[in-house]
């Protein structure tokens, strides 16, 4: 703020990642959309404040520890280095709060720190909250019809606040270790959001079990189809919509990317590697159009495929789609959608596995494909504009999609859920499940329909009379 | 005399930190909300078991889980 160009630049800054906590905010929509029209009616009310609480408990968490910890981690700590102080971003900094960058109240802040953060830590944090939502949030729809919310919301905050982060401190931070050593890239969260997001959910979803019915006496699968159209097609569009503000908020807009003598201002991606919105902006639409082409034609035009081959799409594409040819991105597109596909249905009969909104296949499995292809596809490139840096390379890229699938998603998922299982919290009585989990005054309301529709009748049986 | 750092709008912008009042309570408000956060967790798991007890007290009875099946309203 030390000159006009530097103010100017904060406070676009600023304004850019508030619009892409506004557009993020559509993904919640769409989830919520998107599971009531995969759950039946018993369980709607129950379906959707799974999914709707678990937006104030990562938000008071992800703000009591989770931002710490995405500044404190990249070093692991111990792999690179030890814990990284970070003043702006602990719970108790008053950079935490409304705050004009004037000079610190504190002795732990610097003028610079005050400064540099005061305008932006509050957007990026709510940018990070808005990728927490959606990590617990891609949980939620393969749980649905007979998960305890109770131990959902524990998962939830763990993924949320605790396990996405320490991977995005490792992988998806320019200084993080992942990068350093494996030359970890990852720029649109393949790996980072979604296949720990769905490495979680499969943990969650072999402990908890398959839904009564969905499986026949022979273990053959019964597909339990989405009771709305409707509301698959619009929750679906409105998490596409919210992903251009995902997409948008995983760039830094506009920095100094010249090394050496001179000024080049330009956006660049999480590791500070230069980029344009009209890359990925392209990169986007073309790994979309890939997936749901593929998605279509392996379905044989089945519409939750299609639109769930549309996300998959990206998400394979995201790893890389800040350096992918677009004809690349939709080829590789549609590649990961036949991967995820396959997979699905492969650990649906062979281990019956019952994941009601395929987010295991959608985010984790394409997820994972991502990650691993980019580094094919991008090998040698650099993965940060420190040349002391690891290159990207296949295996370095298979290593961290190991990390992120299995080591930060099913593991820490898998030991929660143990716990809440002998605790026997994990799961409904099967009592429960059979009548509805909208239990209580919610099922009473339900059957009261019938009794209103007997007095509505009563009385135009009087009428006539 | 005002709760915060500000008594007016006057002089060097440069000189304006913290907006929010009693500067100096963030540790407080940290432990505060991380109890408050936990005893919410508390209150809702005492809540859930017990509906659920309550309710798989009703479906243990006659046929009122068949009638819960069915959309029906039980006693």
């Amino acid at each position: 703020m030390d000159s006009d160009i530097g103010a100017l630049t904060v406070i676009f800054t600023e304004m850019y990642y508030w619009v892409t906590v506004v557009m993020m905010f559509l993904i919640h929509v769409g989830f919520c959309m998107y599971e009531v029209s995969v759950s039946r009616q018993k369980n709607h009310l129950h379906t959707l404040m799974k999914n709707t609480m678990l937006i104030p408990l990562v938000t008071i968490t992800f703000f009591f520890f989770g931002w710490w910890i995405y500044f404190a981690l990249p070093n692991g700590p111990g792999i690179t280095g030890g814990l990284v102080a970070a003043p702006w971003a602990e719970p108790w900094s008053e950079l935490m709060g409304p705050h004009m960058g004037g000079k610190p109240a504190t002795a732990a802040l610097t003028a610079d720190d005050t400064m540099g953060w005061a305008r932006i830590n509050g957007v990026f944090w709510a940018a990070f909250l808005l990728f927490s939502w959606t990590a617990a949030s891609i949980v939620s729809g393969a749980v649905i019809e007979r998960v305890r919310s109770m131990s959902f919301w524990f998962l939830a905050v763990l993924v949320g606040s605790v396990t996405w982060v320490i991977d995005a401190a490792w992988g998806w931070h320019p200084d993080g270790w992942m990068v350093q050593v494996l030359g970890y890239h990852d720029a649109y969260a393949s790996g980072v959001i979604h296949a720990i997001a769905g490495g979680s959910a499969l943990a969650y979803l072999h402990l908890l079990g398959p839904r009564i019915g969905k499986f026949a006496a022979d273990g053959t699968p019964r597909d339990l189809a989405p009771h709305n159209p409707w509301l698959v097609t619009v929750g679906l569009f409105l998490i596409y919509t919210g992903f251009w503000g995902f997409y948008a908020a995983c760039n830094v807009p506009i920095i100094d990317v010249q090394s050496g003598d001179g000024t080049f201002l330009s956006a660049t991606n999480i590791y500070l590697q230069p980029t344009t919105l009209s890359a990925i902006t392209v990169n986007f639409l073309m790994s979309l159009s890939g997936g749901m082409m593929t998605g279509y034609w392996l379905s044989k035009g089945n519409g939750f495929w299609t639109y769930s081959g549309g996300l998959a799409g990206i998400i394979a594409a995201s790893a890389g789609n800040d350096l992918y040819h677009p004809i690349q991105a939709m080829i590789i597109a549609g590649l990961g959608v036949i991967f995820m596909y396959k997979v699905h249905y492969y650990v649906e009969r062979r281990f019956k596995i019952d994941d009601a909104v395929g987010a295991v296949a959608v985010h984790g499995y394409a997820g994972w494909f991502g990650v691993v292809v980019a580094g094919f596809v991008l090998w040698g490139y650099p993965s940060s504009p420190n040349p002391d840096y690891a290159a990207i390379t296949p295996w370095g890229q298979f290593i961290g999609a190991m990390i992120m699938f299995w080591g930060l998603g099913f593991i820490p998922a898998y030991i929660l859920g143990t716990i809440c299982k002998n605790a026997g919290i994990l799961r409904v009585p099967q009592e429960i499940e059979l009548a509805g989990l909208d239990v209580g005054e919610i099922q009473a309301h339900y059957g009261l329909g019938d009794e209103v529709r007997a007095a509505e009748e009563e009385i135009a049986r009087s009428l006539r009379s | 005399m005002s709760t915060g750092q500000i008594d007016n709008w006057t002089g060097s912008m440069l000189d304006i930190g913290p907006l929010y009042p009693f500067v100096g309570s963030e540790m407080l408000l940290w432990i505060v909300g991380m109890v408050l956060w936990i005893a919410w967790h508390v209150w809702q798991a005492k809540a859930e078991n017990r509906e659920y007890e309550e309710e798989m007290q009703k479906y243990t009875q006659g046929e009122n889980l068949q009638k819960a099946m069915r959309g029906e309203r039980i006693s």
